[in-house]
């Protein structure tokens, strides 16, 4: 049993359909990268796993560990082991990044049925891998996010994902807005936490991120389906060929069925 | 000067084009605050005590114009030290009743009180560094603090209001702070309790050049109580006026503020945390006075209303034009979460010279779904996110400030928020 599984789904904000007939599976440990045009679908693939209220799933059903995550709240999904890695990380003044990652920590870890990790424990915790991924230990005693640059707020997610420690982490465009440095610290924390077992899905437009941290598996994503899925190599066919020619496709199969294209 | 008038005629003829806009004047504005005009005129404590304290000043000492009461453990019991530092010293006010002095001295709250009938009253931190003194004014009292020019209060002075009496259905207190050049003073200052009738509060400070004051508020009137206060505040050269009002409950509180930026480099923070329910009002008005150069003024305004509870919140930014250079800052957010629950925000600048910086936000609406979801996705329930937004809407003016004052209003804020987020923290 993968650990994700994605079948058929269709699903829309508002009247517009955004996703339809998306399929997808991740085995655990895995490195799945998602590269599509503008508007074909990415994004919305990540905040309908994540949980996101704004979007209706009007069928098909996705699986973590082999649980259906629709009929749970985005809190639910996130004990379970769902990790969204927001492409631009809201900025929340009045709330100390430090409390709040604690009390999301925790909030897990009661659901789960685990013990709580006492405050000295955490403080070491978070400030070991806040050291990883490069934060400036005085960050991570500050508002969440408040005045914060954008590759420090990256920075910032992955040391939440080094932290709550999820079964499979979304990266929405992780690599939007960081430099050359950044860029290799969170590639390397990546890489060090899928060897721990983790598995990713990497949405991004860009294959800088992918040569730091290569995925096992590249898929299209145009018009709302995975179009065609590749090796790696496939982002750098991409990079020469563009998306032309799999939207030609996609306008010519109009709204048929999605091929199956389950790696 | 041609460019001069040229730009004074396209004011002219700016301000001309928008007054054909209908838009609605300050009169018709007029209707959404609270006509308290004639609740003001019942106290009218400037006006009243006027004569009295002019006295005050032209017979010094003030010996036999004050008096004091029972010490604090005979007063009633429902108010904590709110402090509880050792050494620092607490004004306690009881409507109508008497006024006691206290100073905290030891673990077993031993008061040191100086009481008696027609005497002065003299605390003293240091030798010449505190002086209060009270005027006992039948139902209308003055208290008038001075702190000494140079003096540096590292503990807080609290000034505590509560309950009017049963027989005196209204009452009104007016204190005076003056604050010497290069002096510091923390005021705590806390109208609580028993205010079931309606209570006025006036209270000026008066800050000499260079002078630092941190000035913390709780107004918490009982449910049913009406408050109404009062503070001006003038601001001398290189002196610094820092202050956060935390409102809630009650039927009704109205804080008007006054700073009067006067000296050069005069500076004036003012912060407001106001949590509106049930049927309760409150509405703030702040008006900044810049009439000197290089000045510096924020407001910041941070409320969360639920049920029926309504908040006003205007402020005022007036830069004449003998303030060349001065700054002024205000931001006001209202967070609304229910219907039935009513915000007003209202930013008004009035600038007169051409070489400052005024800037203005306001922002009226329910909870962000966008921050709610990225706290959701972390694995908070709905409730402790939504708790831990509102934490941070009001918690926002308290940020960064580290005195224990400062940490002691902050505690009462989270307070006020309930247990949801510490039983998720703990």
């Amino acid at each position: 049993m993968a650990l994700l599984e994605i079948d058929n789904l269709v699903a829309s904000i508002g009247e517009t359909e955004v996703l339809r007939g998306l399929s997808l599976k991740v085995e655990a440990g895995e490195v799945h990268a998602i590269m599509g045009p503008n508007g074909a679908g990415k994004s919305t693939l990540s905040k309908i796993i994540a949980g996101h209220p704004d979007y209706t799933v009007k069928s098909g059903d996705i699986r973590l560990g082999g649980e259906t995550l629709l009929n749970k709240s985005p809190d639910e999904r996130a004990a379970l082991g769902v990790f969204l890695g927001f492409q631009d990380p809201v900025e929340i003044p009045g709330v100390n990044n430090l409390y709040f990652l604690r009390t999301a920590l925790n909030a897990q870890r009661r659901r789960r049925g685990e013990a709580e990790i006492d405050a000295p424990s955490f403080l070491r915790l978070a400030k070991d891998e806040a050291a990883r991924v490069g934060l400036d230990a005085g960050l991570i005693k500050r508002a969440l996010n408040d005045g914060f640059s954008g590759g420090e707020r990256k920075r910032n997610e992955m040391l939440q994902l080094a932290v709550l420690q999820p079964k499979l982490a979304i990266l929405d465009e992780i690599d939007s807005g960081l430099d050359i440095d950044a860029l290799a610290a969170v590639a390397q924390n990546a890489a060090r936490l899928r060897a721990e077992g983790m598995s990713f899905l990497l949405v991004t437009h860009y294959n800088r991120l992918l040569d730091a941290f290569p995925p096992d598996i590249v898929h299209v994503l145009v018009g709302g389906r995975i179009v065609h899925s590749g090796p790696a190599a496939l982002a750098k066919e991409l990079e020469t060929s563009g998306y032309h020619a799999w939207s030609q496709l996609e306008v010519q199969s109009g709204a048929a069925q999605a091929p199956s294209l389950h790696v | 000067m041609t460019s001069m008038n040229q730009s004074h005629a396209l004011r002219e003829d700016l301000a001309a084009a928008a007054s054909g806009l209908n838009w609605p004047s300050r009169k018709q504005e007029a209707w959404r605050r609270s006509p308290v005009s004639s609740i003001k005129e019942r106290f009218s404590l400037k006006q009243q005590n006027e004569a009295a304290i002019v006295s005050l000043h032209e017979h010094p000492p003030w010996v036999g114009e004050a008096w004091v009461g029972h010490v604090l453990k005979s007063a009633p019991q429902s108010e904590e030290p709110c402090m509880g530092q050792e050494g620092a010293i607490r004004l306690l006010w009881l409507g109508s009743s008497p006024l006691v002095v206290e100073r905290l001295q030891s673990a077993e709250n031993s008061a040191e009180v100086t009481s008696g009938g027609a005497s002065a009253l003299s605390v003293r931190e240091r030798p010449e560094s505190v002086t209060a003194i009270l005027a006992k004014l039948h139902t209308r009292e003055t208290l008038r603090m001075r702190v000494s020019a140079g003096c540096a209060l590292e503990l807080p002075v609290e000034l505590l209001v509560t309950g009017a009496s049963a027989q005196e259905q209204s009452s009104g207190t007016h204190f005076v702070c003056e604050v010497g050049a290069g002096a510091c003073l923390t005021l705590v200052e806390r109208c609580v309790g028993n205010i079931s009738e309606s209570r006025s509060m006036l209270l000026e400070f008066h800050l000499g050049e260079g002078a630092q004051v941190e000035h913390l508020r709780e107004s918490s009137p009982a449910d049913g109580g009406y408050l109404l206060s009062e503070v001006e505040v003038n601001v001398g050269a290189g002196a610094s006026y820092r202050s956060v009002l935390f409102a809630r409950q009650g039927r009704y509180q109205r804080h008007d503020v006054t700073l009067n930026l006067q000296g050069e480099g005069a500076k004036a923070d003012f912060a407001s945390v106001v949590v509106a329910d049930s049927d309760s009002q409150a509405e703030v008005q702040v008006k900044v006075h810049a009439t000197a150069p290089q000045t510096h003024s924020s407001m910041c305004h941070r409320a969360v209303v639920k049920d029926r509870g309504d908040v006003g919140f205007t402020g005022t930014v007036a830069v004449t034009g003998s303030a060349p250079g001065a700054e002024a800052h205000q931001s006001a957010k209202a967070l609304l979460l229910n219907e039935g629950a009513v915000a007003f925000v209202k930013p008004e600048l009035f600038i007169e010279t051409d070489e400052v910086a005024c800037s203005h936000g306001a922002t009226i609406g329910a909870l962000d779904a966008a921050a709610r979801f990225y706290l959701m996705s972390r694995g908070l329930e709905r409730a402790v996110a939504e708790a831990l937004l509102i934490r941070a809407c009001l918690l926002e003016p308290l940020t960064g400030r580290t005195s224990p004052a400062a940490r002691w209003l902050a505690a009462l804020v989270e307070a006020e928020l309930g247990g949801n987020i510490d039983d998720a923290v703990c």
